[in-house]
C-alpha cells in the first residue's frame, strides 16, 4: 500500500500540463519494432490459433455468458478509478453495478442491473492518470500486452497488481482471470478479419497498429486534439 | 399528407434520439442521413443474408460504390504524390484502389454478421455531416461508428468512417503511403502491387 501511496505521489507531481494529444511521439522504435514481431509471432502461433477454435466451438451465447463475467469482474477495478478520478456518481453506479449482477445476476452471468440505468463507462488507471494531468508520454509497444504508451502501460500494470478482486478471494481472482483470457479470445475471434488485416494484410502492421492504438485511446479519453475529420476534398 | 412529408416523417423517426422535434432538419442534413441510411439498411440486409463470404462482399462492393465518394479517398490516401502523377495513373490507380478498398472494408461489415447498426445521431461540420451510429453485437459491448458524409461532388457521399475514433482516411493514407515506399515511390508499380493484394 504504501508503494501505491508513492506510486500516486510520483505521478501526481509528474502531472504539469493538460494532456491534449496529437501526433506520435516515437523514440523507443526500432525497439518498439523488435516487440512488434515477438507479438506478431506470439499471436500467429499461439493466440489466434487458439482464439479461433475457442471461437468457432463454443456457441455465442457460451461466449457471452464467458464476457459478461469478466466485464462484471472488472467493475470493482472501475470503482477505484472512478473514486480517483473523482466520478464519485460513476463510482456508486458500478459499485452498484457490480453488487446487483454479482448477486441477482448470478456472478455476473446476467446483466441484472440493465434496466436500472447503471451503466457507466469502463476506465482503468491510465485514464486516472490522464485525468490527472500526466501526458501520455512516448508510445510503446510491450511485449505480450501490446501496444501502449508510457501513460497507460503504467496504468496497465497498476490495475493487473491492485486489482481489488484479489482482496475478495483467490476462487473470484481465478474465476476473474480465466473469463478475461476467455473475453480475449472471443474478441480476437469476432474480429479475426479485421485484426488479421491489420497485422498479417498491412505493409507496414507496426505504424497501423500504432496509429489505431493512439487514436483510440486519445478518442477513449477524449483527449484527441488534432482535428480528426479531415477534409479530403481541399 | 404528401410523399415528401411523409418521407421525412419516416426519416425522422428514424434518426429519432437525436433531434427534439421541434428542431428542423435542413434539407441538407435530411439527405446526409439519408445516404447513410440506406447503407446502414443494405448492410445490415447484407450481414444477416447468411449469403457466402463472396457474394457478401460483392454486395458490399456495390454498397461502397453507390454511397461512398471512393475516388476522393483514393486521392487521399495518395496524398502528395496524387499531384505529379497523370491523369492515366491516377485512374488507374483509383481502379486498382478501389477493389483493395472493397474487399478490405467488406471483409470488415462482414464481421457485424448477427449484429446491427443503429443510427443515433447527426452533427454538422465545416463542409460535411457526421452520422453517429452505434454497432451493436451480440457477445460485446457496443462501438461507436460515425459516417462522414460531403455533398462536395454534387449529391451526399459517404468520405470517411471513424470506427471508436480510428480515421478510415488516415489509416489508408498510412497504408499507400507505406505501400508506395516499398515501391521506391513508382506510382506503376504501387498499382500492380494494389492489384495483386
Amino acid at each position: 500500500m504504501r508503494n501505491f501511496l508513492l506510486i500516486l505521489l510520483v505521478l501526481g507531481l509528474a502531472a504539469c500540463s493538460a494532456p491534449l494529444e496529437h501526433g506520435i511521439s516515437d523514440p523507443f522504435e526500432a525497439s518498439n519494432r523488435k516487440a512488434h514481431q515477438i507479438n506478431k509471432s506470439l499471436d500467429k502461433k499461439v493466440v489466434r490459433p487458439i482464439a479461433i477454435l475457442y471461437g468457432d466451438s463454443t456457441p455465442l451465447k457460451v461466449q457471452s455468458v464467458v464476457n459478461n463475467i469478466s466485464m462484471n469482474f472488472s467493475l470493482p477495478g472501475h470503482t477505484i478509478n472512478h473514486i480517483l478520478q473523482g466520478k464519485l456518481k460513476s463510482a456508486s453506479k458500478s459499485s452498484l453495478k457490480f453488487v446487483v449482477n454479482s448477486t441477482l445476476g448470478v456472478g455476473g452471468i446476467y446483466d441484472a442491473s440493465s434496466g436500472l440505468a447503471l451503466e457507466t463507462q469502463k476506465t482503468d488507471f491510465g485514464e486516472t492518470m490522464a485525468r490527472w494531468g500526466v501526458g501520455e508520454g512516448p508510445y510503446l509497444d510491450i511485449i505480450v500486452l501490446g501496444p501502449s504508451n508510457q501513460r497507460d502501460g503504467v496504468g496497465r500494470i497498476v490495475d493487473i497488481i491492485f486489482d481489488p478482486i484479489g482482496l475478495i478471494g483467490a476462487g473470484p481472482k481465478s474465476v476473474a482471470t480465466l473469463t478475461s483470457i476467455g473475453l480475449g479470445l472471443s474478441a480476437r475471434s469476432q474480429f479475426r478479419e479485421s485484426i488479421d488485416s491489420m497485422l498479417y494484410e498491412s505493409t507496414d502492421s507496426y505504424a497501423q497498429s500504432r496509429l489505431f492504438f493512439l487514436q483510440n485511446r486519445r478518442y477513449v479519453l477524449g483527449t484527441a486534439q488534432a482535428e480528426p475529420y479531415i477534409d479530403p476534398y481541399n | 399528407m404528401t410523399a415528401l412529408n411523409s418521407r421525412r416523417l419516416f426519416l425522422t423517426a428514424s434518426i429519432c434520439a437525436l433531434c427534439r422535434p421541434e428542431v428542423a432538419i435542413s434539407s441538407q442534413q435530411d439527405a446526409a442521413v439519408k445516404v447513410v441510411d440506406k447503407a446502414v439498411l443494405d448492410i445490415n440486409q447484407i450481414i444477416n443474408s447468411g449469403d457466402t463470404e463472396r457474394n457478401m462482399l460483392r454486395s458490399f462492393e456495390k454498397v461502397f460504390n453507390a454511397y461512398a465518394d471512393v475516388p476522393t479517398i483514393a486521392k487521399y490516401a495518395l496524398g502528395r504524390d496524387a499531384r505529379t502523377a497523370s491523369e492515366v495513373q491516377i485512374k488507374d490507380y483509383t481502379e486498382a484502389f478501389s477493389s483493395y478498398f472493397a474487399t478490405k472494408y467488406g471483409k470488415r461489415f462482414r464481421e457485424f454478421i448477427g449484429g446491427r447498426i443503429e443510427i443515433v445521431n447527426v452533427e454538422k461540420g465545416k463542409k460535411y455531416y457526421m452520422v453517429n451510429t452505434i454497432a451493436h453485437m451480440p457477445a460485446y459491448e457496443p462501438f461507436d461508428v460515425d459516417f462522414l458524409v460531403s455533398d462536395q461532388k454534387g449529391r451526399p457521399l459517404i468520405f470517411n468512417l471513424i470506427i471508436e475514433g480510428v480515421n478510415m482516411l488516415l489509416a489508408e493514407r498510412q497504408e499507400i503511403g507505406a505501400l508506395l515506399d516499398r515501391n521506391s515511390g513508382k506510382i506503376d508499380a504501387l498499382i500492380g502491387d494494389l492489384k495483386s493484394q
